[in-house]
């Protein structure tokens, strides 16, 4: 049998692992909306795959517990540093129990010497009324999803139908008027782009009546339903596409700066093509690692940028991967990790695709997520973000064009941008 | 609708497109005069030519994005023109001409963008981002485990604090056995190779067959440092068999055994390396021709400052526009001499009594009976006692050749002066 190449080794994931910078539990895959375009919603082949499952506050703690010895053991590579505690969903507020414990835990049991801990919230806002002061007191940030006026976020209803905006608006205003510093410097907003609004709208309504600029995430467009692709295609809208139909997309664009599509696909551009980037000291002193080095895709190492915890105790390297790639599974009272196999797994994938990256002209800024190209399990699988000569010239002189648009972006760009 | 016509420069204004290469380092921008240093062809060119000095600064403006247009009464400007045409030739600038209807050109010039940069961190009050993954920043240990010895080298508590060597205490001290495992074991995650075991004498450690043991189980490359006066061929010989390097000091006056006996000894071992320490020309003369007796050897030399032979330095130390320039300097290189020290960057050393530096001109960091190697590493990078020492300091900063130069050393540290340079004299 051809021995698989070994980009990364059981040691490289324990590693990874006792220095995340950040672990989000799902609290909850319970929701009090019922919004059309969810993941878990009609669209998807996924429809109707969560249970009402309720993480149990002694499983995350068992689990916390597991990493902060990690951070006793030589695994252990940083101190001082910020790890970034996540809550979400489903709506994470329908099991605040657990966010209380788990905060309560944290902050008498594991702040100190080498991790301080910021605690993040991604909620729809309809049971912020009562919990807010909660998160006030322990500097959440808050990240509320809201697609825009009573018309944008006419999605986002539900179980009964009856649409969200009312109760949502009426929240945020109570928490903005009744905190408002905080409000200012810790609460932000996630919009989903549809039919029902466009990037013009949304920045004209978030700076009107916020003073803030929404992030800006478009449908997922995997595993739609073949009979509901057709609805799909009607309310799917593409981000660039949407802002270049305004007059005003220059203003727009520097208001908005990274959350813009454009700016923030230049600044991606930049951060992972330009020969003055460097990502550390050492780069710096010794050179940047060959190509020959770097790991096919652009696929975060496991663990290396978070853990998302699910509901039912899966381990997965992100929110945002199938649970079909569960990485562990942890209960109350047991952690279940195994280090080689994880590092066994991404080396086969890894080899699967190393010739496609060779090819790719892409492959110094890649963003592909491997977990993310449907055929992943199977022995040949294509990449979905694979450039040839011809369309990374376009994807080049799109960005090129953008800073010849926008001059003083470059600058800006690499003197402040921090990608992490 | 994309607009893409405010792009096209108004009929007639301008003759030619004027840049520089993105190869090229502009240092002292903002003072009276410039230094253009082109990185891949070490090509340069000075100018105090205030109009062309304008011209380089507008390049650089963000709103320019590394392009200015040129009108036609450049040509009219002798010694502008001149100078542009000087930087063309050199490969440093670019003249294009102006196509009617076509936008303008742009360059997207160098800017670091270094993205853990501690700097910008602390300026944006984002400290807990500094400790990330810093244990990767650590790739070499000296540690001293005795300060015993029985030698009285004249210049004996100087060279240390200028290259690599032993040094003898005042008091009889060493580190335990017990904590030099503690060193090993916590720089295991870390990105050391090298690891230098230094005294006093190293052969008066009681526990230094012990010390080799642990050799086997900690995998790092070991050198072990010996004065040549102190030198044991049985000892020495352990050292070598298991494949451990050693590093011969010579320094002068000799130790009344012969030099020639030790490299004799020595020669045909490819891990084993004389570091020579030489203050005046006659010493220098005098190891050319011993290395000459014994072909294959493998030794370094280092000027030591010993107080007196300032001249010595002047003469042969001392660094000159020629010397700056004589290899082509990497643009990485300038970024690394802007950002960090790369004499120290990377280096702890462990003294007998505990204490942890990283240089031995600096304040201790840390003590290894309390503080881990981390806590150590995340020390420097905060207090910056010795790795992100750079030229910034009077009168470096006020000379183009700044970032040219390498990184400050001891030497400038032991002599008082902070620029070993004809540069600006």
């Amino acid at each position: 049998m051809k021995k698989i190449r070994e980009y990364i080794m059981g040691t490289d994931v324990q590693m990874f692992l006792a220095n995340t910078p950040q672990l989000t539990f799902e609290t909850t895959d319970a929701c009090n909306l019922n919004c059309f375009y969810c993941g878990y919603g009609t669209l998807y082949n996924e429809y109707n795959d969560r249970t009402c499952n309720y993480l149990s506050p002694e499983t995350a703690i068992n689990f916390l517990n597991y990493i902060a010895n990690l951070w006793q053991t030589n695994a252990n590579r940083s101190t001082h540093s910020n790890i970034a505690i996540s809550f979400y969903g489903g709506e994470p507020l329908m099991n605040f129990s657990f966010i209380e414990e788990v905060v309560t835990f944290i902050k008498r049991e594991l702040s100190g010497k080498h991790r301080e801990f910021t605690f993040n919230i991604t909620t729809n806002a309809v049971l912020l009324d009562r919990y807010m002061d909660f998160m006030v007191e322990n500097e959440f940030r808050i990240l509320i999803s809201l697609d825009g006026n009573k018309h944008n976020n006419s999605y986002r209803v539900d179980h009964a139908g009856k649409e969200s905006y009312e109760r949502v608006a009426k929240n945020i205003n109570l928490l903005r008027n009744k905190y408002p510093d905080y409000f200012e410097k810790h609460v932000n907003f996630n919009s989903v782009l549809h039919n029902r609004n466009s990037i013009p709208v949304l920045h004209d309504y978030f700076k009107q009546s916020f003073g803030k600029y929404p992030s800006i995430g478009e449908l997922n467009d995997t595993n739609i339903r073949q009979d509901m692709k057709e609805v799909f295609t009607k309310t799917y809208r593409n981000p660039t596409e949407s802002l270049m139909q305004s007059e005003n997309y220059s203003e727009i664009e520097l208001d908005m700066f990274l959350k813009s599509p454009t700016y923030g696909s230049v600044a991606q551009f930049l951060i992972n093509n330009s020969e003055f980037k460097y990502d550390n000291y050492n780069e710096l002193l010794y050179g940047k690692p060959s190509i020959d080095n770097k790991t096919p895709t652009g696929t975060c190492f496991p663990f290396g940028r978070k853990v998302f915890i699910t509901a039912n105790g899966k381990l997965l390297p992100c929110e945002r991967i199938g649970h079909q790639h569960m990485l562990g599974q942890i209960t109350k009272d047991s952690v279940d990790i195994d280090f080689e196999a994880i590092a066994k797994r991404y080396n086969q994938y890894y080899a699967k695709l190393e010739k496609q990256c060779k090819g790719c002209f892409n492959k110094y800024g890649c963003t592909q997520c491997l977990f993310y190209l449907e055929d992943i399990e199977k022995d040949v699988c294509k990449c979905k973000g694979f450039m040839n000569q011809k369309t990374f010239e376009d994807y080049r002189n799109t960005q090129l064009h953008f800073l010849a648009r926008n001059p003083e972006a470059y600058s800006k760009i690499m003197n402040d941008v921090k990608y992490r | 609708m994309l607009n893409t016509d405010k792009l096209i420069p108004p009929k007639g204004i301008y003759k030619y497109w004027f840049t520089l290469s993105k190869n090229v380092y502009v240092s002292n921008l903002s003072q009276g005069a410039l230094l253009l240093y082109n990185t891949v062809n070490g090509q340069s060119f000075e100018s105090s030519y205030i109009p062309f000095i304008e011209i380089v600064k507008d390049i650089h403006k963000p709103e320019n994005l590394g392009i200015i247009g040129l009108k036609p009464s450049i040509e009219e400007d002798q010694q502008c023109w001149a100078t542009l045409q000087h930087c063309i030739e050199k490969k440093i600038g670019l003249l294009i001409n102006v196509e009617e209807g076509k936008s303008k050109p742009i360059n997207l010039l160098p800017i670091l963008s270094l993205q853990k940069d501690i700097d910008k961190f602390t300026i944006s009050g984002e400290q807990d981002l500094i400790g990330h993954n810093i244990m990767s920043y650590l790739t070499e240990l000296n540690i001293y485990i005795n300060t015993d010895c029985e030698q009285s080298c004249p210049l004996c508590t100087n060279y240390h604090k200028q290259v690599n060597s032993c040094f003898k205490g005042a008091t009889s001290t060493s580190l335990s056995l017990k904590l030099v495992e503690t060193i090993l074991n916590q720089a295991s995650n870390s990105s050391t190779k090298n690891i230098n075991i230094l005294g006093g004498n190293i052969f008066r450690y009681s526990l230094l067959h012990e010390l080799l043991a642990l050799t086997l189980k900690y995998k790092y490359e070991y050198h072990f440092w010996i004065n040549h006066k102190n030198f044991d061929e049985e000892t020495y010989q352990k050292i070598a068999s298991l494949n451990n390097h050693t590093d011969i000091i010579v320094s002068f006056p000799l130790g009344k055994g012969s030099i020639e006996s030790v490299a004799k000894i020595c020669l045909g071992n490819d891990r084993n390396t004389f570091q020579f320490f030489i203050e005046t020309e006659e010493q220098y003369n005098y190891v050319s021709e011993l290395v000459e007796t014994f072909p294959g050897i493998k030794y370094h030399v280092h000027p030591i400052y010993n107080g007196t032979n300032i001249k010595f330095f002047e003469k042969n130390i001392f660094l000159t526009r020629e010397d700056i320039l004589s290899d082509t300097i990497s643009m990485r290189k300038i970024f690394c001499n802007q950002k960090l020290n790369s004499n120290n960057f990377g280096s702890l050393t462990v003294l007998p009594d505990a204490s942890i530096h990283a240089n031995l001109n600096s304040k201790s960091i840390g003590d290894i009976n309390k503080d881990s190697l981390l806590d150590c590493v995340y020390a420097e990078l905060v207090q910056n006692t010795a790795w992100r020492k750079v030229r910034n300091f009077e009168p470096c900063n006020r000379c183009s050749y700044q970032y040219l130069c390498p990184s400050p050393s001891n030497y400038e540290t032991v002599i008082g002066k902070l620029n070993l340079c004809n540069v600006n004299a």
